[in-house]
């Protein structure tokens, strides 16, 4: 197995009579996007300036590469840490330098580089964050989503193998939320760093995540991948994913995942067949007009399903995008889903909003059904359903024109 | 002091300190000058009626060139163009730091692996070093040129009398003694002004905005202190 990049061995920290850390414990492998999560003031923004070196230790080990920086001497330390970044929550900008000055900060105190070569990089990675023609904007003339922008670019631009987000959305607007964290994992692809993302906003930081490290009561009280986390059915993992789901279940009126595996055997007993609807486009509705909008294509779907007189049933939701309804009908009719499903779509607000035109993506929204009995359990069920996605209606620009 | 001296060595060892140096002697040395000289003008002009007066009871109209002059080299003109520049360049270099420090951007500066010392501190002390014995010179020049105004051109004194007497009585140790006062205050109320802003998170007994204000009231109370401290040090080890 791969050393892992970074690991933090029994770290505790403690402020006068505050303990914040006590043996915290954290594995960060190579190249992957590692997402701290855990409530506000539990010491998760401690934990990554103690990993950045902005605060030490009072006692534990953090190892770089299997190496603890504190037997390191100085030089090699710096060396060290040289390959790490930080992004700051509030993305601490030079407000007296220009969005280009603060990018090219790094490189003009820290290299040789000519200021034409500096110039060139800077750039260069303007243009793959999007940023183009704001070089010479203040911050404070940049808007929240741009500056975050901008502070990733300067995190980005010395060429890191690790980078440190701090709160990444913090104060951002949902659609804004999705586009930061869409531009993390996109960044991520693209320069290949090992991220370490400290956030409080569940579900959407379970998109980038490839491991989730929970923090609580003062230590990494778990560490997996985002399915080990919301299957460990642990308190701690419910009682952060479910502050979202009864958000989501109260907007759509659907009860949840959970609610479904307890109550699976009645149902199973009772209903004449399983329904699970899907939008499978909802990464991409996500990132172009944000999680709203795949709210609100669900709630228009649930609205519509819950009205039609022959497919009555009870609804659950299994994740943000993901419907499932036990049948009390046995009527099945593919042909008849169609016709529901493409009436829910045409009636959402959202497709007739005439702000989002321009953002319009092709949808596909796919749905299967089974017969009773197909499963033992929640899992096998939504497994049988997905290998069993039966039919697919796609809602394509030019249809989605007409429909507007 | 260690906080000083390894800024200020920081920044000499570092060739890209130029361009941020000139910034800063801009700061304080020209955004200055106009509050230097007015008050050096004004600060000779009192000198030159207030000596006229008391002068003038011993007949001793003729010495008001060289008394004027000698308070203004020796002490006058290198505490008042530092106090002016501390209330001036200092608060706001204190409170532009204290903001760095609240907003994150000196932690920034360590995650980028720049010392923040070398990068904010040190350029400011040069200039700073540089700037004050220029501005004291200004502020001793105009001060003569308000004290033969109101003495030669209001009151009647003789001009060559008035300039004989400057030239008669100060001399190259008068001169240094003033060089050397605005040297020390410039070093040390740049870095009382600059360790202030740079510690706000710790120092301040408040945190965000009052802390910041906390932290420029107190750079200007504590550089003033200090200038007529060093200043008495500074003319008994000199006298």
């Amino acid at each position: 197995m791969e050393q892992p990049i970074i690991q933090l061995k029994n770290v505790s920290k403690q402020f006068g009579s505050k303990t914040v850390l006590a043996g915290a414990d954290l594995t960060v492998e190579k190249g992957k996007t590692t997402v701290i999560i855990g409530k506000s003031g539990a010491g998760k923004s401690v934990l990554l300036k103690c990993i950045a070196g902005l605060m030490e230790a009072d006692s534990g080990e953090i190892l770089f590469g299997g190496v603890d920086i504190h037997q390191l001497s100085r030089r090699e330390r710096d060396a060290k840490k040289r390959k790490l970044s930080y992004m700051f929550q509030n993305n601490a900008l030079f407000d007296s330098l220009t969005a280009f000055d603060n990018v090219a900060l790094p490189l003009r105190e820290n290299t040789k580089l000519s200021a034409r070569e500096i110039a060139q990089k800077v750039e260069a990675i303007l243009k793959k964050i999007d940023l183009v023609d704001i070089g010479d904007k203040y911050p404070s003339e940049l808007s929240g989503g741009m500056q975050k922008r901008v502070a990733l670019a300067r995190a980005l631009v010395m060429e890191p193998d690790i980078v440190l987000f701090d709160e990444p959305t913090a104060g951002l607007d949902p659609i804004r939320k999705n586009t930061v964290f869409a531009l993390i994992e996109h960044s991520q692809k693209v320069f290949s760093f090992s991220a370490v993302v400290v956030t409080h906003e569940l579900p959407d930081a379970l998109y980038v995540a490839d491991q989730v490290a929970v923090l609580d009561d003062k230590r990494i009280a778990f560490q997996g991948t985002p399915l080990e986390f919301e299957q460990c059915g642990g308190e701690l993992a419910k009682t952060f994913l479910e502050s979202d789901e009864a958000l989501k279940n109260m907007m759509l009126g659907l009860k949840s995942k959970s609610e479904l595996r307890e109550q699976f055997n009645r149902l199973q007993a009772k209903c004449a067949g399983w329904l699970m609807v899907s939008l499978s486009s909802h990464a991409t509705i996500v990132e172009r007009m944000g999680k709203i909008a795949v709210q609100a294509i669900m709630l228009a779907m649930v609205e519509v399903i819950g009205e039609a007189p022959s497919f009555r049933g009870e609804g659950f939701l299994m994740n943000s995008h993901t419907v499932m309804i036990a049948l009390e009908t046995g009527d099945l009719d593919d042909e008849a889903w169609r016709q529901t499903i493409a009436t829910a779509l045409h009636r959402s607000k959202y497709f007739q909003a005439a702000t989002y035109r321009e953002h319009f993506v092709d949808i596909t929204i796919l749905y299967a059904t089974l017969p009773k009995d197909a499963a033992q359990d929640v899992d096998g069920l939504q497994a049988h359903l997905e290998n069993n996605l039966s039919m697919a209606y796609e809602l394509k620009r030019s249809e989605s024109k007409e429909a507007v | 002091m260690i906080f000083g001296v390894s800024a200020l060595l920081g920044a000499l060892y570092t060739d890209r300190s130029l361009r941020k140096v000139i910034q800063y002697l801009y700061e304080i040395g020209v955004k200055c000058t106009p509050v230097v000289c007015l008050v050096g003008w004004f600060t000779g002009m009192v000198l030159g009626l207030q000596g006229y007066h008391t002068l003038s009871k011993f007949s001793s109209e003729g010495l008001l060139g060289s008394a004027v002059a000698l308070s203004l080299i020796r002490e006058l003109g290198p505490v008042l163009t530092a106090i002016m520049v501390v209330g001036q360049a200092g608060s706001a270099m204190g409170a532009e730091i204290g903001v760095q420090r609240n907003s994150e951007q000196i932690d920034a500066l360590n995650t980028m692996h720049i010392n923040p010392l070398t990068f904010l501190i040190g350029p400011r002390l040069i200039a700073a070093i540089c700037s004050f014995p220029i501005l004291t010179a200004f502020f001793d020049l105009i001060g003569i040129w308000g004290a033969y105004v109101t003495g030669v051109l209001m009151l009647g004194v003789d001009s060559g009398i008035f300039i004989s007497g400057i030239e008669n009585s100060v001399g190259w140790e008068d001169v240094s003694s003033g060089i050397t006062k605005s040297l020390v205050f410039g070093f040390l109320t740049t870095l009382i002004c600059c360790y202030q802003g740079y510690q706000t998170h710790i120092k301040s007994t408040a945190p965000g905005a009052r802390g910041v204000s906390q932290s420029a009231t107190r750079a200007v109370v504590y550089s003033c202190v200090i200038i007529l401290l060093f200043d008495y040090m500074i003319t008994s080890f000199l006298l």
